[in-house]
Formats: structure tokens, sequence, C-alpha cells
């Protein structure tokens, strides 16, 4: 704990916040989202939970939110949903993309990076998947080839089990 | 002296303070194509084949191919 | 009479590691792009003012068909490089003094005719903040022949705000020129073999959300023939023209920068490179390129751009020669004199739906020892001015 707080200091002084991981808690944030309806990780206790940060100009971000679609609409009666959020600082840039791809899930527009600087996102894209208990399961980041099937694997893991 | 250091310290901490690092998500405008170092490969080549044959100087950011004949 | 060689070795053809990377998603690459682009090129007359023969001179003219294809092979990205030349025109021989000593250009009697095939290959792969690229490339001529080979890689951390690269190529030339050893050209070498490797290392920096900055230092060793077996050099000594002779190596160094800046207030990126030249004939040269990139619409990117080339001369260059030198070099080859070129350029691209993209372009370019960085003494009568127009397509798959 000492050690984490001198490592976080650290990296205060550096210009980096801690990166979220695996077991810990999501910031707790709230935002609209594009159908003006409020968000917020912790209301998703209970199911399993996919926050994805993306942006039109991020190339694997275009190939991945397709396949996260898809993996929604097949996993949504278990228990699974999806939380997208959009960093373009221009909306319209966003909205034409989402005007192509017809995605069913929440989009959140954050063009001033409150919740990627909360998240202290590693890159981009870049998930978190959340268990039922509330709790980061799987940190995804970036998006490649082969990178889908470890997700769903990861996804399926979480939806088996209890809260 | 001592002040000196004091001073060099302040300075380069501010330093780092004014180049706060670009974070990942803020790099929507350096991903634009145009942006690249070299947005256009295949003009750029063939660009620098002509160059290359019109001129003593060559090299550069990126490998040299074979050489050629050409005029 | 064929074509010309230029004795140097070819400038990279780009490949994989041209973009900016530093962790930037926004450069991946398509599934499959095929593109195509034809040039035009065509060399101004010789001036009759500067020919040995007293009137005007036609020089080259050059057609390129350049295809190219790349897209994800395996784990990695392949790309395939296709290039067909016809050339034919004539080209500078030898140089000598006129009635007043001024040198004036011989050009070669007869037309040339000449074909080139440029294939080059090259693979990419990932592994983890490491890229390597493997390459591989064969050009043809009549009388040249070049294989070669070459490895770059790039390091990015995570979400980092640098890139550093490095590359080490290999190059295997040979030539065999036209009527080598012939009854009409006793003097030209029937064939000769060079040799050249080329490495590089650079580092990449995001400054700001805006700006981009890449600076590179390079290094190249040429080994074996590096005379151009057609070109000649005039002593008025023995009043004739003679073979021109270079030494057998040459070793030169690079210092590159290459800034990018987006203004997003006008949707436009602002290029400036700039590149430092040195090698061991004595040979300096400056290039500074400036290029600004316009958005229009969602679909047209327009890019002016403008470029201005230095050199001085290789320490055993001369127009023309009173004598022998000790050492035995010579070389009138206008590309080894001192001089500096101006060039602009249009280029225009649009893309016509999610697939398709056209484009053309335009440079117009002129080498004259009024640009030159330091002031020139004898001009050489050689100089060339061009003009090239460029056409292509491409698909994204």
């Amino acid at each position: 704990m000492r050690w984490r707080s001198a490592a976080a200091a650290l990296m205060w002084v550096s210009g980096a916040a801690l990166a979220l991981g695996t077991g810990e808690l999501p910031p707790d944030l709230v935002a609209q989202d594009h159908n003006g309806t409020t968000q917020r990780p912790q209301d998703y206790r209970g199911r399993v939970l996919y926050i994805d940060f993306w942006a039109s100009w991020c190339a694997p971000c275009l190939q991945e939110l397709p396949a996260l679609q898809r993996l929604y609409a097949e996993r949504a009666p278990r228990g699974f949903a999806v939380l997208a959020i959009n960093v373009d600082t221009r909306r319209s840039d966003a909205q034409r993309l989402l005007d192509r791809l017809q995605l069913s899930f929440p989009i959140v527009f954050d063009p001033d990076g409150v919740w990627p600087e909360r998240f202290a996102l590693p890159g981009m894209p870049t998930g978190y998947l959340i268990g039922r208990n509330g709790r980061v399961r799987h940190v995804q980041v970036g998006f490649r080839e082969g990178d889908l099937a470890t997700l769903e694997l990861a996804i399926d893991q979480a939806l088996e089990e209890s809260p | 002296m001592k002040r000196g250091i004091l001073a060099l310290t302040a300075l380069v901490w501010l330093a780092g303070c004014s180049t706060q690092p670009v974070q990942p998500w803020e790099r929507g405008d350096l991903a634009r194509p145009e942006m690249a170092f070299e947005p256009d490969p295949l003009l750029a080549g063939y660009r620098r084949h002509v160059e290359f044959s019109k001129e003593a100087a060559t090299g550069g950011p990126t490998l040299g191919g074979g050489g050629c004949g050409c005029n | 009479m064929r074509v010309q060689l230029n004795m140097t070795f070819r400038t990279p053809k780009l490949s994989a590691l041209t973009s900016a990377a530093l962790a930037i998603p926004g450069l991946a690459h398509a599934e499959l792009q095929t593109d195509y682009l034809y040039s035009h090129y065509a060399e101004g007359d010789l001036p009759a003012g500067n020919s040995a023969s007293g009137s005007a001179s036609e020089r080259y003219t050059i057609d390129s068909h350049l295809f190219r294809v790349g897209g994800n092979l395996g784990a990695g990205d392949a790309n395939l490089n296709l290039t067909l030349e016809t050339m034919s025109g004539a080209s500078p021989w030898w140089v000598q003094p006129d009635a007043n000593g001024k040198p004036v250009q011989v050009m070669s009697g007869a037309s040339i005719d000449e074909e080139r095939v440029d294939i080059e290959a090259s693979y990419g792969m990932q592994f983890g903040p490491i890229e390597p690229v493997f390459k591989a490339g064969y050009s043809s001529e009549e009388d040249y022949q070049s294989v070669n080979v070459g490895v770059e890689a790039q390091y990015t951390p995570e979400g980092g705000v640098y890139s550093a690269s490095a590359g080490i190529g290999y190059s295997d030339d040979r030539i065999e020129p036209t009527d080598g050893g012939s009854a009409k050209y006793p003097d030209r070498i029937r064939s000769a073999d060079k040799n050249s490797l080329t490495a590089y290392a650079g580092l990449s920096w995001i400054i700001d959300a805006q700006t981009v900055l890449q600076t590179v230092f390079s290094y190249s060793l040429h080994d074996g023939y590096l005379t151009d077996p057609y070109k000649r050099a005039y002593f008025v000594s023995v009043a004739n023209a003679v073979p021109e002779s270079r030494p057998d190596g040459r070793q030169s160094w690079t210092l590159s920068a290459r800034w990018r800046h987006y203004l997003p207030a006008l949707a436009a990126a602002v290029h400036v490179d700039y590149r430092y030249f040195q090698d061991d004939w004595e040979i300096e040269s400056h290039t500074v390129d400036l290029s600004w990139q316009q958005r229009l619409g969602e679909t047209w990117l327009v890019s002016p751009s403008l470029r201005w080339y230095s050199q001085s001369q290789a320490y055993f260059y001369a127009p023309y020669y009173a004598d022998f030198r000790e050492d035995g070099f010579a070389s009138s080859d206008y590309r080894l004199s001192p001089f500096g070129a101006l060039s602009a350029r249009l280029d225009v691209r649009k893309s016509l739906d999610q697939h398709w993209e056209v484009g053309g372009g335009v440079e117009v370019y002129d080498a004259s020892a009024s640009y030159a960085i330091r002031p020139v003494d004898v001009e050489n009568p050689g100089l060339v001015e061009y003009y090239s127009v460029q056409a292509r397509v491409n698909y994204r798959f």
C-alpha cells in the first residue's frame, strides 16, 4: 500500500495517473448518453458491463465496434451490457461513423476527455470488462486480429459467474 | 550555487509541467492521414526516385532500396 | 548509347515505417488496398546557348506506371510495388569549352529507348511494441540489374510519446553498358559491379496534440564501380574526351528532420522537412521541403508544396579539365557539379466513395547555379529542368 502511494505520487509528478487494473472498481462517473439516459457504471452491478473508449480517428476502433455490436446482440439477454465512450472532440466526426455502424448500445459523448482521464486510459481503444460484482475483470488495450476471441471468452466467463 | 541548483530544478519541474504528455485519447489530430510523416508513399517514392537520379545527395529517414541505371 | 547511369544509389522507396506511429491508432491498414499511379516526365530542351552543336537538343522523357497492392497476410501486412518505365531521349555525354572557353554540352547522339522493371516487396509484423518490416527488391534494365534486401524496425512504448526506428539495407548492383568494349566504344567497360550498405536510426516525438517531430541520422557506404560508364570528360591538353573516372568508394551521412503540425481551424497540416547531406567526395547538400495539406470538405485533399535543394561539387569534378589530375579522377556530370534546384508541386486527391479515390499532380523542377546556397563560379551547361504530371486511382476493399 505504501509502495503504491509512492508510485502514485511519482506518477503524479510525471503527469500520468495510475491506470485502472483488474480487481479494482471503476471510477464513479455519471453522464448522459446519446438518448439522454443517465449512465453510471455502478448502476450495472449484477450484470456484465463492457466500457469501451473509442474515437472516429482510431482505426482499430472501427473494427472493434461492429464486433462489440455482435457480442452485445448475442449476449444482452444473458446480462451483457456495453457502454461506449466516444472521445472525439468534434461530435460530427463521431456521428458520421455512428450513422454508418448502427450500434444499439448506449453512447456517451465525452469531447473533454473526463472519463478517459479518470480511467487513466493507457491506449486507444481501451475496453474494461466489469464483472457482476462491479469490479474490473479484464482490460483490453488496443484491438488486433485475435483479440476478439480472447475478449469473447472473458465475457462468457464473466457471464457464467453469479453476482 | 545552491540557489542556482534550486532555480534549475524549479525550471526543469516547470518545463515538465508545461509539456504535459499528450494522452492517448487526445491524438485525434495527430492520427489524421495528412499528418503522417509520409502521407502518400507511392507518390513520394516516385519523386524521390526522380530526385535521386538528378542530384548527388541521397538517403534520409527511410531505408535505401536497390540502385538503378536510371537517368 | 543508352541511359546515363547515376552512380549514386537509389533513395528509399517508402515503406511501412513512414507513419508517425507513436501509438496513434489512426493509421491501421486497410484489409486490401490497391493503388495505380501514372506519371509522365519530360525534361526541357538543352538550350542552344549551352549546346556544343549550337542548336537546342531534346532530352529525356519517361512514362512510369506504378502499381501497389497492400493488405493483411497471415499475421502481418504485405506490400507489393511494381514499377514499369519506358524512357527515351538523349542525355549529356561530355562538356567541352567553346571558342571562348565557355563550357558547352555535348549530348549523346542516338536516341535512347529503354525500359525498366522494378519490383519491391515488404512484410511487416508486430510483436507488442516492436514492429519489424522485411524488404526485398529487384530492378532490371537492359544494362543494369539491382537486388536489394533490408530490415527496418520501430519501437513504440504503450501509450508513449515517442517512437524509435532503425533500419539496415544492402544492395548489389551490376552494370553491363550497351556496346561496352565494342569496336565503336572500345574504351567503354563491358561490365562492373558495385554494392551499397545503408543504415539509419531515428526518433519521433509527440510535441503536443497537434505537432510531431522526427529526426533521423543515416549512413551509406558505396563500394565498387561508381563511375558512369557512358559519360566522358574533356581534357584541353589532349583536346579530347575520355571516359570519366570516379573513386571506387563513397561514404555519406545525412541528418534529417520532419515536422508536422495540424491547424484545426483551417483543417490543414503543415509539413516541414529538412535534410543535411555530406559525403567523402566533399559534396555537402541542403534540402528543404515545405508542404501544405489542405482538406476541403470531406473528400478533397489539396497539397501544394515547394522544395529547395542545394549541393556543392565533388572534389574531382570540373566542367572540363586543362590537364589530367594526379589522382586520375575526372567527371563533368552535372549531378556532381555545384548547383541548386527549386521545384513546385500541386497534388490533388478526391475520394469518390468508401472504396474509390482519384487524384492528380503536377511538378515543375528547375536546376540552376543561382539557386545554390554558395556562389557558383561556372555553371554546368547540362543542368536539368523538367515537369511531370501524374494521374492516379486507388481502391480500398
